[in-house]
């Protein structure tokens, strides 16, 4: 099974700060890219995120459904049937994705980083 | 309803005009469309409007109560000269200034410019920031305030506005 690569498209450097993280819980991730919007232009955002595509399956993470990250990647994925985009990027969503990725067919694993994105998120309340 | 500080809300032009190389995003979303219940929102691009993919993925991310539409420029001016825009709180999003000129010259009247991003690319100089510019677009700006448009700089709600100045 071809390892699944993941490209994380965010604003400022919170692609780079949860890769760190991912690497403290799991060691440094394999076939994993950062882009930042930071000073790019939808146009120019479309072309860097596209050179991190290879033909091989690819997860484009984003952050903010809504923002420039998130329509480049959109935009991208309507032409290469090969990657998914998944929104609201979060560590548990990161930590499922580099633990399943060799064991999961790629639709399977969308849906389970997904699931456990939002499994990450619980309240605890008085 | 949370009001950009930039403008008192009795000096705001309709339709708001905003030059945003991202087109549409968060900010333009949450903070002005979304924070000044803009409808419709607009975006006025031929590259886009000949690109169904783009024009979708730009589509989806505005949301239904802002009721958003990609229009080329001849259709955006032959729809606010017949007065389609004329009682709206609209809004109309352009790639770079030359395609504001191109509208005020098919002669929809437009009171003021923001820009709320130019992005660095080869040939552009730094204004502010947030906003790279061409010997292109500042001969553009000029000939708009030529034509009595205001040319503002601001990327965010909250920032105050800069004005535009040869």
């Amino acid at each position: 099974m071809t390892t699944v690569r993941a490209v994380i498209v965010t604003h400022g450097s919170l692609g780079s700060a949860l890769v760190e993280a991912v690497a403290r819980v799991l060691g440094p991730p394999r076939y994993c890219d950062v882009v930042s919007n930071e000073g790019l232009s939808l146009e120019q955002l479309i072309g860097t995120v596209g050179i991190h595509l290879d033909g091989t399956p690819t997860v484009m993470f984003t952050d903010f459904c809504g923002g420039s990250a998130y329509a480049a990647c959109h935009a991208l994925q309507e032409r290469h049937p090969e990657t998914a985009v998944v929104s609201g990027v979060n560590l548990p969503m990161l930590l499922s994705f580099f633990t399943k990725r060799d064991t999961l067919p790629f639709g399977e694993l969308v849906a389970a980083v997904e699931t456990d994105g939002h499994r990450g998120i619980q309240r605890t309340v008085a | 309803m949370t009001f950009p500080r930039f403008r008192k809300k009795n000096d705001l032009a309709f339709p708001l005009v905003r030059v945003d190389d991202r087109l549409v995003h968060g900010q333009v979303i949450v903070g002005w469309a979304q924070g000044l219940e803009l409808r419709p929102v607009l975006l006025v691009s031929d590259r886009v409007r000949a690109d169904p993919i783009l024009s979708k993925t730009l589509l989806q991310l505005i949301p239904e109560e802002n009721d958003g539409a990609v229009l080329t420029l001849a259709e955006t001016a032959e729809r606010a000269l017949a007065g389609a825009y004329k009682d709206a709180r609209a809004m109309m999003i352009f790639e770079a200034p030359v395609d504001v000129l191109k509208l005020v010259r098919l002669g929809v009247p437009i009171k003021s410019v923001t820009i709320g991003g130019l992005h660095f690319r080869e040939g552009r100089e730094e204004f502010l920031p947030y906003v790279f510019l061409s010997e292109w677009d500042r001969t553009t700006l000029s000939e708009l305030r030529g034509l009595g448009v205001k040319v503002f700089c601001q990327d965010l709600p909250t920032t105050k506005p800069v004005p535009y100045e040869e």
